[in-house]
């Protein structure tokens, strides 16, 4: 249910969703690390494929987003990698849709930039204290900001376009609610394993206050 | 560049356990009908398989008029009686934002007043009993109820070929799959190959 559906949302909220996502991705390419490029085409190729396996939960059927994990692992690249997954999936799969690309992209990739900079630091001690228990737990938290970020957001989208989607938003917490305890346990477990196997994937990510991100990039 | 290696490999082996343990099924909502006389008969479903028993089925004429409005069985199926030939506009929601179209047009829908089963009836008991000119007009009428029955049935008969068709269409191909994901890593190494490119210069 991430993804919303062509002819759902009004022309404002389908606009305002497209300009903060131009502005994102204009950002995040701005200060784009290609090191970490590689990186981002594996998480991309995973978000693409995850969304493929559904089950159904209520009415409607839920998969796996993956975005908080995106977001601990990426930072800011998570922008234009979700857009990228977005865009193929909409036009593979008929998931979403173009008009509608901005503000899926948003409701998806905000969730996972809050991730990044709440997980992050805590994260980062836990790698150096290589402390099991806390890498699980943080990713954990990433993946359940991630679900209920996406959740909420998809909610606001629905709410801004007419009040006839507030009951929407019942369903979609029935939907996200199991949806958010699976994908915070795998998040939990694919930390714990990437910390185990290459920790230097997670390591980097220092997120600093976005003022001295900005100075950064523009030496 | 280890660590480069590593992490494709890592992704590779996530990217796999998706695709092996893949199509339980898709998640676009999807809704198929047909025509059968005055009623529209159709199907709500998930592309790739489970049935979306939750969807709520409304049917709209081509003035945007809701017609009617149905919850379909657990298996998706939903039948609906309909006010005459029309083009019709069948809408599936999941009151989640999820949300399906699909279209009927006029000439698939019988006109109210003809009642198949009622004229080829008559048309029987005409032909057994009388004759003459009055069995001439009759079978006029009769061959009218008799096309629409005849229509009638074959969509009874095709109707679900058809959907089995549309599903099939809407199956997920392993090419959609694989195209995506060479898309991305395509992308990326026109990404990583440009810098190179840059750096050369």
């Amino acid at each position: 249910m991430a993804h919303i559906p062509e002819g759902v949302l009004s022309a404002p909220v389908l606009i305002t969703g497209a300009l903060v996502t131009t502005a994102a991705v204009a950002y995040a390419i701005r200060k784009l690390d290609y090191e970490r490029l590689p990186q981002a085409a594996v998480l991309a190729a995973c978000f693409f494929v995850a969304s493929l396996v559904a089950v159904p939960a209520g009415p409607s059927s839920v998969h796996l987003l993956l975005n908080g994990l995106m977001g601990l692992m990426l930072g800011w690249l998570a922008v234009p990698a979700l857009l990228v997954a977005l865009l193929l999936q909409a036009v593979f799969f008929g998931f979403g849709g173009l008009l509608v690309l901005g503000v899926n992209c948003l409701n998806i990739a905000l969730p996972a930039l809050l991730s990044y900079y709440l997980v992050s630091p805590w994260l980062n001690k836990a790698l150096l204290a290589n402390n099991r228990r806390q890498l699980f737990m943080s990713g954990m938290v990433a993946g359940a900001i991630g679900v209920a970020g996406t959740g909420a957001l998809v909610c606001l989208a629905l709410v801004l376009t007419g009040p006839q989607y507030l009951a929407a938003g019942k369903i979609i917490l029935v939907t996200y609610l199991p949806l958010l305890v699976v994908e915070s346990l795998i998040t939990g477990a694919i930390v714990g394993f990437v910390a185990k196997v290459a920790p230097e994937l997670l390591q980097r990510q220092l997120p600093q206050p976005l003022v001295a991100e900005e100075s950064h990039a523009t030496n | 560049m280890r660590q480069t290696n590593k992490c494709l490999l890592l992704g590779l082996l996530f990217s796999l356990s998706g695709i092996c343990s893949m199509p339980v099924s898709a998640h676009l909502l999807k809704v198929f009908a047909w025509a059968e006389g005055n009623e529209i008969v159709g199907n709500a479903y998930f592309a790739g398989g489970i049935a979306a028993g939750g969807a709520h089925i409304k049917v709209f004429d081509g003035q945007h008029q809701l017609v009617a409005e149905v919850s379909p069985d657990s298996k998706g199926d939903f039948r609906i009686k309909v006010p005459g030939a029309a083009d019709y506009s069948i809408v599936a929601d999941t009151e989640d934002g999820h949300v399906a179209h699909w279209e009927i047009k006029t000439a698939e829908v019988a006109a109210p007043d003809v009642n198949p089963t009622a004229g080829v009836t008559s048309n029987v008991t005409h032909n057994a009993v009388t004759s003459g000119p009055a069995a001439v007009a009759n079978s006029a009428i009769d061959k009218a109820a008799l096309e629409q029955l005849v229509q009638t049935a074959v969509a009874k008969e095709v109707g679900p070929l058809r959907m089995e068709l549309q599903r099939y269409a809407d199956r997920l191909r392993l090419s959609d799959l694989l195209g995506g994901i060479g898309f991305i890593f395509g992308l990326t190494g026109g990404a990583l190959w440009w810098r190179s490119r840059k750096q050369q210069q």
